[in-house]
Parts: structure tokens; sequence; C-alpha cells
């Protein structure tokens, strides 16, 4: 991004040089503030809504106070953490933010590159009709879509098994909610075909914006669609795909939350929960304002680092860049 | 995304001083433990004044009473009448107004006490009431309703039941809605299996039996008891002499060889091929879609699960929580006791008559028929007046009240940790039933996890 | 590009409508169950044998939908106005003047990204408590009227504007306001409505923080009041698909509508 243009703008200035120095002087204040003024609801409500609480969060994390108003708040030093890594419950969550995360990219990486590749291709109409159908998924809410999924997938009345056992491919009715080989992959599941759509449709949108001259150069080199692929596409498109990148690993965990919630509750024997869903428990269920602030710091500075290698990451790896 | 690297760098940077800020927001916490200060004084005050304060019917107070059977549809119309009914009667007369708060989740009432609401009376469950105690100011009823008045209500209540909200002696809950486990039988598929379903299966042996024979013959499941269900799991451990916690509920002891034999046994049950899979919510819809031969819970669910009979063409059948051998079945209790908060003396009198109310003869009528918990005034039973023909038109409910003698209390988890508690129990007899791991080991960590949380 | 033959074709748009089906399937499924009757709803039918209504009246009359639907818009509406209002005045300081701070202010900005919401609900739930708005549609919007996403992307039209028609303002002695309402707005309008879209997409989506002011059905969006129904626990799934049906019909039929405009803002501006 060009500084220029604010270069640019370093303000003219009006009148004749003659004015006095007071007024001037004035002027001069008034256009110093003045950016503050149109900045200032923006960053006013960022400082109460985000900043403040999360400067409260970290006060927190050393306390231990069960959020009923007018109780003590007992200082109890890193006793917060200390439990917290001792606590197996909450590794278990670790390792499954970690089995959500990575389990989310085929479907906000690979799936939507494939796809996005394969329509690019087509004429306006159908193009537009596939994405179209593709992204529907993704406006629906969390709760609708989890109804919809729970209905289909209920172990004794769910259409999914009354299928599958009709067509002989089990012989029992699957829990997929309460069996722990299950709920984790049908939470991931759920997450996974809501998000494809909007994938597909960043990926379109970088797609259009390669020329096609490429594509031609690497037909009259004779290099086949596979290889246009790995070699043109993918390459041209990496600042989009490590932007999904970051998205998809900083957020996934964050968009599994309304599912695990309301589908599993992060059961069974807390195999389909993760580290947000533990810190809503511990904070709402458990009021351990404490313990929740103390989880929650862990992954502020977590995600932090992993932004940070990924920035430097995408720097590096980047080809192309506008 | 340069943006985000730039901030990405600040935040470390940031970081930093925030701990630094941390330490100096400390001083914030003084005014807040004065507040405390004060507010524990007035404690003290309500605890030494047990009188009533005077209500004014011109001038009702407002009692909020937050419900968790008001948030489900099979319970819903008769908590609702219950509240009405007291609202148009002793409510009016003597000037209180009762709001119900639907609770589906039981975070409702802990959400609004850490909003500052006024929330006077809960609709508790059993296993979380000491950390209520402890932590959300709930108050004993000895301290805040006059012994007399006390005495003369509490009667005719079956003693086991009073028993059970108690804490160090003092009682903190007053038994309400309640029931017994239940082996729910759908007599349709029982008959279809050549089972007689007026003789219910009396063993855990016989219903391991009947639930072979019944997937055999009908090809639906047999039995379904889900291992998330939360308490009749504590029946069976008791039934075959194990304990849940320790005598003096210092100590989690369910790790002891009778506590692992009856969970090895329901293992073997939920692993024969012939039992239900699911969450309870799941097993139950199952069984009231008529796909399941035999659902153990609790009575509550009598009104729904007849509904859905009646439309399904099929009959409901009962029999006691089954026995381990020889050894007579220990049921334990599900369902809710009352706990209160009132902050004045005004709102001590405006609770204590709708305590009255909700758990006098009227109330268990009402709790009774239109809901399907006991009548924990068990005369109501035989009461010609009261439940008689109910109880002769349903007769599981005599199985319930037969169980309520020999009855025990589910667990009450001591301290402030009590929900985590709650959750490594369950946890860990959800892993020992429903998968591969090993009964005792799993067992065994979960008690030493709890143990390490005790206060 | 040599995949004109019509196998390979013919197989490419299999995979695709395929893909098509599990996107919609599941809707058709809610949309079916829904007027399905009681003897039915079990059934695998994939098509009503005899449409029913009678699930959607006792939906309707198990809990105030229109009521809740109402919320959501209302609570949906009053976010991506005051999120568009917020980030409209800070996007423009930040193009139009140069100043000192500027770098702190943006990677104060871009910080927030870092800051999942679950770290500062606690203190934001306390202050929204405090401020006695526990339980109210305010409550729910006040901590949501700023996204930084927001501002960084309008800070990106912004500077896509071309700086030599707000030089010529300037010297014509427009003032600033004017020159941000007048000029700027009104020739970015459609990226602006693109922002609105997308911000109106995730209010209506939006899950925690609703679920956790909320208390009654009445005060609730239509996403918490359907949970209740969710959580209820009996087997009336086909009054449960209705009332599922009637949450998604709006944001369905203003996708129907506006679809090429909405895919385009998301083309434009990706989500938060």
């Amino acid at each position: 991004m060009s500084q220029t243009f604010e270069n640019s703008y370093a303000p003219p200035l009006k009148g004749s040089p003659a004015i006095a120095r007071k007024r001037l002087n004035k002027a001069k204040l008034w256009r110093r503030i003045k950016p503050f003024v149109y900045l200032a609801p923006a960053i006013i409500l960022l400082s109460v809504w985000m900043y403040k609480p999360l400067i409260t969060t970290f006060y927190l994390a050393f306390h231990k106070w069960n959020m009923v108003p007018g109780t003590e708040k007992k200082f109890v030093g890193f006793e917060n953490f200390d439990k917290l890594f001792h606590n197996p419950a909450f590794m278990d969550s670790i390792g499954n933010t970690v089995f959500y995360t990575v389990g989310l990219l085929p479907f906000s990486i690979l799936i939507p590159l494939v796809l996005a590749v394969v329509t690019n291709n087509m004429n306006g109409k159908m193009k537009n009709f596939y994405r179209g159908i593709f992204f529907i998924p993704m406006i629906l809410a969390p709760v609708s879509v989890s109804a919809i999924w729970r209905w289909l997938f209920h172990p004794s009345n769910g259409v999914v098994n009354h299928i599958m056992l009709k067509l002989n491919w089990i012989d029992q009715p699957i829990a997929f909610f309460s069996d722990a080989n299950f709920a984790k992959w049908i939470i991931l599941l759920i997450t996974g075909w809501k998000m494809i759509g909007f994938s597909v449709i960043m990926f379109s949108a970088a797609l259009t914006s390669i020329s096609r001259e490429y594509y031609e150069a690497a037909a009259i080199d004779g290099a086949s669609s596979m290889r246009q692929f790995v070699n043109v596409t993918v390459p041209l498109m990496s600042p989009m795909i490590m932007f999904m990148l970051m998205m998809s690993i900083l957020f996934s965990s964050q968009w599994t939350f309304a599912y695990i919630d309301i589908l599993t509750t992060g059961g069974p024997y807390g195999t389909s929960t993760n580290i947000y869903y533990e810190m809503y428990r511990y904070a709402f269920s458990n009021l351990n304002a404490g313990f929740s602030s103390a989880a929650a710091l862990v992954f502020f500075f977590l995600f932090g680092a992993i932004a940070l290698l990924m920035n430097a990451a995408s720097r590096k790896l980047s080809f192309y860049d506008n | 995304m340069k943006r985000l690297a730039k901030g990405a760098i600040t935040l470390m940077t940031v970081g930093s001083l925030l701990v630094a800020s941390a330490c100096g927001a400390n001083s914030s916490s003084n005014s807040t433990s004065g507040n405390n200060a004060s507010n524990t004084a007035a404690n003290n005050q309500a605890a030494n004044q047990v009188e009533l304060g005077k209500l004014d019917p011109a001038n009702p107070t407002k009692v909020t009473f937050y419900s968790y059977s008001l948030a489900y549809p099979t319970m819903k119309a008769g908590m609702e009448q219950l509240i009405k009914e007291f609202n148009d009667t002793v409510g009016k007369e003597k000037g209180v107004i009762v709001e119900g708060v639907p609770d589906a989740t039981f975070q409702q009432y802990k959400a609004d006490i850490s909003a500052g609401k006024e929330v006077d009376v809960v609709q508790h469950t059993f296993n979380l009431l000491d950390s209520s105690r402890l932590g959300l100011g709930f108050k004993a009823y000895e301290d805040v309703f006059p012994k007399a008045e006390l005495d003369e209500h509490l009667k005719d209540i079956s003693p086991n039941a009073l028993e059970l909200g108690k804490i160090d002696g003092k009682m903190y809950g007053l038994a309400f809605t309640f029931s017994t486990p239940i082996v729910f039988i759908n007599g349709k598929l029982f008959e279809e299996a050549g089972l007689d379903p007026a003789n219910p299966p009396k063993t855990w042996d016989d219903i391991k039996k009947a639930s072979l024979q019944i997937k055999e013959k009908t090809g639906k499941d047999g039995f379904g008891l889900s291992p998330q269900n939360g308490w009749v799991t504590e029946g069976l451990i008791l039934s075959n002499g194990g304990r849940v916690l320790s005598e003096d509920r210092k100590q989690a002891e369910f790790a002891s060889k009778e506590s692992v034999d009856a969970i090895s046994m329901w293992k073997d049950l939920y692993m024969n091929g012939a039992s239900a899979k699911g969450t309870d919510t799941e097993v139950s819809e199952q069984f009231m879609a008529g796909n399941l031969g035999m659902y153990v819970s609790s009575t509550s669910l009598y009104s729904g699960i007849k509904k859905a009979s009646e439309a399904g063409g099929w009959k409901v059948y009962g029999g006691p929580l089954p026995q381990f051998g020889d050894k007579e079945s220990i049921p334990v209790n599900s369902g809710s006791v009352l706990a209160v908060r009132p902050d004045s003396p005004e709102k001590n009198a405006a609770v204590w008559e709708f305590i009255k109310f909700v758990t006098g003869d009227r109330g268990y009528t009402i709790i009774t028929s239109q809901i399907g918990y006991l009548p924990l005034r068990t005369k109501l039973a035989d009461d010609p007046n009261g439940l008689k023909d109910f109880v002769d038109q349903n007769p599981l409910y005599r199985i319930n009240l037969e169980q309520l003698s020999r009855i025990q209390p589910v667990a009450i988890w001591p301290g402030d940790s009590a929900t985590e508690m709650v959750t490594a129990f369950t946890d860990a007899i959800v892993k020992s039933v429903s998968t591969d791991a090993d009964v005792e080991q799993t067992l065994k960590q979960a008690q030493d996890q709890i143990n390490s949380l005790m206060p | 590009m040599n995949q004109r033959s019509p196998v390979l074709a013919f197989l490419r748009h299999g995979a695709l409508a395929l893909m098509c089906i599990i996107a919609i399937i599941p809707l058709y499924w809610m949309v079916i169950s829904s007027l399905k009757n009681d003897s039915e709803i079990f059934t695998d039918s994939f098509f009503p044998n005899a449409p029913t209504f009678s699930n959607y009246t006792y939906a309707f009359s198990q809990m105030p939908i229109v009521r809740m639907i109402f919320n959501s818009f209302a609570i949906s509406i009053m976010m991506t106005f005051l999120q568009l209002a917020t980030s409209l005045l800070a996007a423009y300081a930040l193009v139009r003047w140069r100043f000192r701070g500027k770098g702190l202010i943006f990677s104060v900005l871009s910080l927030t990204w870092l800051i999942p919401f679950q770290a500062i609900m606690i203190p934001n739930y306390v202050l929204v408590n405090d401020l006695g708005l526990n339980d109210s549609m305010l409550g729910i919007v006040l901590p949501f009227c700023v996204s930084t996403f927001a501002i960084l992307s309008l800070y990106q039209s912004f500077q896509a504007f071309p700086s030599v028609l707000i030089e010529a303002a300037c010297i014509d002695g427009m003032n600033d306001w004017d020159i941000l309402m007048r000029l700027i707005i009104p020739n970015i309008k459609s990226g602006i409505a693109s922002l609105g879209i997308i911000s109106f997409i995730n209010a209506w989506n939006e899950y925690l923080w609703p679920m956790l002011i909320t208390k009654k059905m009445e005060h609730s969006p239509i996403q918490i009041g359907l949970k209740l129904f969710v959580n209820s626990d009996t087997n009336m799934w086909g009054s449960l698909m209705s009332a599922t049906t009637v949450s998604c019909l709006p944001i369905l039929l203003i996708y129907l509508l506006l679809r090429r405009h909405i895919v385009d803002s998301f083309i434009r501006f990706g989500i938060k």
C-alpha cells in the first residue's frame, strides 16, 4: 500500500500569508486535532469494548473470581496458569483445536481452489449458477445449520442413518454426536460445509485477476492442465492462498464454536471441545473467571505468534503482489 | 496484511506493558472487597432476624422464580399452571407476584446473579447445591424462615426427601420436583418379542436377556440408558454396594470394586448390540418414536411418553430400577430442590408464601398430575381429594412411590469446583461405558482428578 | 485449455452437480420435513405425501417468531449502520490527513484481529450488566459498533478514490465534512453497500454474545430463540424444522434478490 497519496495531502494552506500568528496557531491546532475528531468514535468504542476488556482479562487471569458482583477478586499469582497446564481436559482441548485448524484446511483451501479453477473456465451463466449455489451454506446462521444437521444425523430418526442402514453400510445406527469416533468429525464437516462456498468466491475473485496470457504461454509450452494448475495458477494465487490460510488458521476454532455448543456441548467426555468452548465453559458454567482469562491469554499470545510467523512466511512465499 | 504484521509486533511490546499495568490495576480490587465486606454484614443481619416482613396486597412484592421445567415443552404447561394458580389465589390475597423465568441449561440463574439481578427462588439441581451455597449466596431455610412455620410445613413430607437438600445439617434446598428412575417399557415391542410387559425384568441379567430377545425378534433396540444421563448412574453404583462420595463428602470413592463391577455390567449391556446409542435426549426420542423396548429415565418424562405412545399406537408399562442379583436396588433421586436467596424481610415473607403453596397439597397435586414428578407428600396418593384417581389410572407412579423408601441422595459435590467435578465424573462414565477404555483405570483417573479439586 | 472433450465436460459437471447437491440438500430436507405430518416425519420419503402446515402453526404458537425475527433485523441493521458510520469517519481521517500517531493507530486497529471474542467476553459481560443493558438490544449491539475490518476495507476503497478530485474540491473551498459526505461517499456507494451487506450477514449470524445477553424469547434474536427450541427434549422435529425454515427464510430471500450483489461484496471485501 503506497503512502504517496497521503503525502500529497500535506494540507494545502489557504489564505494570505499575512494572517495573524494567533489565528495561524489556532488553525494549526485545529488541523492537528481534526483527524482525531474523525477517528474518535471508532477509537473510543474500541478502547471501551476491546482494549480495556483485554486489560481487565490480563488482570483477571491472576485472580480468582466467581463473577458474582460484589464478591472479592482474590489475587492468586500464576496459580490459574499452573492449574491450566495441569488440567488434562485443557490439554485435550488444545489437541482438538489443532485438529479443527488442520482439518479445516481442505475445506477452506484445497476443495475451493479446485472448484474455483474448474468453474472459472465455464461461461458466465453456469459459473454464476454454481458459485451462487456453493455460497448458500455460508449465509445461513449457525443455529439453523445445527438444527438441520442434528436432524439429518439423528441416531435413530435421522435420514443419514436410515439410508446407510438400508444400503447395509452399517448394521447399527451411529450416534454421531455422542460417539467419540464421530463427534469431532461431524463438527468439522459442518464447519467445512459452510466454509467451502466462501473460499470458492474468494479464490474466484483472485482468479479473474490473473491474465490469460500466462496460460496461453504455458499451453504453447505444452503444459497439461494439471501442470498449468501447479505451475501457473497456484503461484499466481499465492497471496490469496496465504490470506485464506491465515483466516482459516486464526478463525477456524471460532467458527466451530456454535456447533460445539449446540450439538455436542464438547462431549462425549470432552472429545469434541476446543479451546474457545472451554474458555466459555470455565467462565459461564464453572463461574471461574480467572481460569477462563488465563486460557484466553495463553491463546491470545499463541495466535499472535502464529500470525507473525505467517506474515513472515507470506512475504517470502508470495511470488506476485500488487 | 502488512498491517497485520505490524500489529502483531506491537502486540508483543504492548503485551509486556499490559502485564505491568495489570499490577497497577490491583488497586481497584480494594474497592470491590470493601463492597463485599458491607455485603456480608448485611447478610449477617438478615440471618439474625428470622421474622417475616409484612406483605401488602395493594402493593405486591415481586418474586422471580428460575425454573428449568418452564423451558421444557413436556413440563412447561404444568409449571405455568402452578405459578398462575399461586398468583391468582394466595399471591393475590397476600400480595405476592411470582414471575417465572425459563432456564433450560441451569446457566440463566448463574448468569443473572452475576448480572446483579434479583434471583429469588431457583429450581436447583441437587449435585451443584453446595457450590451455589458457597458462591452464589443461597440461604439456608432455617436462616430466613421462622422455625415454627417451617416445622409445621415440612411435617408431611417424606423425611428421606427432606434429607436430600441438607448440607452440614442445614436445609439449603427443599425437595421440589422429584423422581426416581424407572424402566419405561414399550408394551408392543415386548409382546412382539414374546415377553410380558406386565411382568418387567427384575435384575440386570433379566434386562440383558430381554433386550437381546427384543433385538432378535423385532430388529429394534432392546434397552436404552444413555451414559450421559447424569443421575441414574449413581443408582447403579449404589445398588451394587458402591459409593460416589465418602460419607463425610470429602473424597470421591467411585473407583471401588463395587462401582467398577456395576459400570462394567452396564458396559457389557451397552456393547451387546441391543442397546440404544446416543445422548439422553436422543435415546428418549428413540423410545418415544416407538423404536426402543426399554428406557430408564425419570417419571417426569411420563406425560410426554404417554402422549407419544398414544400417537404411535402402543402402550407404556413400567418397572422399578433393576437390581444386581438378589441385592435390592437403591434408586437415587432426579429433579430439583427449591433454593432461595431472599434479601429482605418482605422478600422472606413473599418467598415463603410461594414455597408453601408449591410444596403444599395443591402444589404437589399439580406437579404430579400435570408434569409427572412424584408427590413428596406421599399421603396425597391415597387421598381421594388428592391424587388417588390419578395414581390408580397411572400405576407407574406406585412403583415410584415404593422406591421412595429405599432412595438415597445423589451426590452433592462439595466446594466451589462442583461443576468441574460433575463434568469429570460424567466424562469418565461415558468413556468407561461407551468405549474400549479400561473401566477401572478410567474411573480411578477421574477419581484422582476430582480429589485434587476437593476443598 | 484443451478440455473440450465431452466426457471430461460431463465429468466436470457431474462433480460440480454433486457439490451443489451437498450444498443444498440439508436445506431441502429441512423444508420437506417441516411439511410432513406426524406419521410421516420419521420416514425417509423425499416428498411429503400429505403436506401440512400444522408444524408451522405449532411453532408459531410456541414462540414469538415474528417478534424474534424483528429483533434480529433491528439488531443487524443497528450494528450495520453503526459500523458503517464509525468506519467511514475513521477511514476518512486515515486517508485524508497525515498526522502523528497514524502508524500506531493502524497497529492498534490490526491488533484487534487477534483478540478472540472469548478473551474479552467476561469484562464486556460485566460492563453491560453494570450499564443495566442486560437483556436489551442495545446491550447486544454496543460491543459490535466498530469493526476494524470495515475500517481497513474502507481505507482501501478510499485510497482508490482519485486524489485529484479531492484536491479540486479543496480548492473550491469545500470543507472536510462536505468532501466526505458529498463527494466521496456518493462516489463509492456500491462499495459501501457491499460492506453493509457483509456486516449485516455477520450480525445476523452472531451467536455467542446474543446468547450471553438475552434472557427472554421476546428480547432474543431468532437465532437464540431457535436454540432454546432445539434444546427442548421432545420429538417435535416437524415443528423444529418449520421454525428453522422460518429462521432461514429472511436471509435466503435477501440472498435470492441480491445474489449478484452479495457475492460481489464478498469478493470485494472478504469477511472479518
